[in-house]
């Protein structure tokens, strides 16, 4: 498994976006899309990968406004999302959904909250869970209201912080992180943080 | 910009081994350490980036100058180890136990230091930019002349903490004190 992390130029956000590919199987993933980068179709080709699949974990522009471009040049790759887009044709996915794009498997985990069309991807055979901007290392992605941050909240609790310990969160920004490091100091998911 | 995560990672068993392959200059990117006790061992220049430390005794360590870009060392033992000038971009420090270690003139933009517990640690002329310390104890830290532009140091305890001379403003909310 191959799994490459970029940090894209989308302003100061710096979403970030992820190559995930099966060397043997010559098979790649992306994982959001908010901008287009030239090295990640130039990995692909050096790679020799079939890039099957463009997953996004939800709809706001600084991951999805590259989309466009790669399907330029991955004209075959399915673009999974968790609702609908007006820049290219998905097949719609929804929590509970088990995605198999060979050799991967994926569980689609509701992670609403930030937005309402929110998911997460979770691969256990490489214990890795793409969770976009519904948390961050140290925090949660911003929620319009206090009953959004108790979705967004109860949903890190319910089925990420349920997750192995041992199990990589790969956020939409910033750096990497584990379900042990969310659980243990993640300000906000203690008793009484509150949204601000 | 790329960075590394490879599995199928190389993997080593011992502290002697792991210091001869950085004294011959050896590149251990990517290479799988989690969990060996490397206490006292000497990696001053290394390549480590992308490297899987997790879990690792890196009490007393000298890492000095060492490339950690992308490294996990998240729930590392490393009191009183030796970071200075590492370049350490998006690693993870996560739960690490870094009392009075050194990260004294660090790269460690974007990096994860939440829950890290380390007191009296040496963050003096460090790039912290962009770092999430959330939850961390900070306590009698010297981040002197540090640049902490857009640092996350929330709900973290800075008591005693220095911050004479640093650069950028970061996020403090809701800090122990």
């Amino acid at each position: 498994m191959l799994l490459r992390h970029f940090m894209l130029d989308v302003g100061p956000q710096e979403a970030n976006c992820y190559l995930l590919a099966d060397l043997a199987a010559k098979t790649g993933i992306l994982v959001d899309a908010g901008a287009f980068e030239p090295a990640i179709v130039a990995l692909a080709a050096e790679h020799d990968l079939r890039m099957a699949a463009i997953l996004l974990t939800h709809l706001h522009w600084d991951h999805v406004d590259g989309l466009p471009e790669y399907l330029r040049h991955w004209p075959a790759a399915r673009v999974i999302a968790p609702a609908a887009l007006a820049t290219a044709e998905v097949e719609r996915t929804a929590p509970g959904e088990e995605l198999e794009i060979e050799p991967f498997r994926f569980r689609v985990l509701r992670t609403s909250g930030h937005t309402p069309e929110s998911v997460s991807y979770y691969c256990a055979e490489h214990a890795i869970c793409f969770v976009g901007d519904a948390l961050f290392a140290g925090s949660i992605g911003g929620t319009a209201d206090e009953e959004k941050f108790r979705e967004e909240t109860g949903c890190i609790r319910d089925h990420l912080f349920t997750l192995p310990d041992a199990t990589e969160l790969l956020p939409g920004h910033g750096p990497v992180t584990t379900v042990a490091i969310e659980r243990a100091a993640n300000p906000f998911l203690k008793p009484g943080f509150g949204r601000n | 910009m790329t960075l590394w995560h490879d599995t199928g990672a190389r993997r080593f068993g011992s502290r002697d081994e792991i210091e001869a392959a950085v004294a011959r200059g050896e590149s251990l990117a990517g290479a799988c350490l989690e969990g060996l006790d490397l206490a006292g061992a000497k990696l001053a220049g290394a390549d480590l980036t992308g490297a899987r430390l997790s879990g690792a005794n890196l009490t007393g360590a000298v890492l000095a100058d060492a490339t950690l870009t992308r490294a996990r060392l998240d729930e590392v033992v490393a009191p009183e180890a030796d970071f200075s000038r590492i370049h350490a971009e998006f690693a993870v420090f996560g739960l690490a136990r870094l009392a009075g270690a050194r990260f004294h003139a660090a790269d460690l933009r974007r990096s994860n230091f939440v829950g890290a517990v380390a007191p009296g640690a040496d963050f003096s002329q460090a790039d912290v930019y962009y770092a999430r310390f959330a939850g961390a104890d900070l306590s009698q830290a010297c981040f002197t002349q540090a640049n902490v532009q857009r640092a996350v140091i929330r709900a973290a305890d800075i008591r005693h903490a220095r911050f004479e001379g640093a650069r950028g403003k970061a996020t403090f909310d809701r800090n122990t004190q």
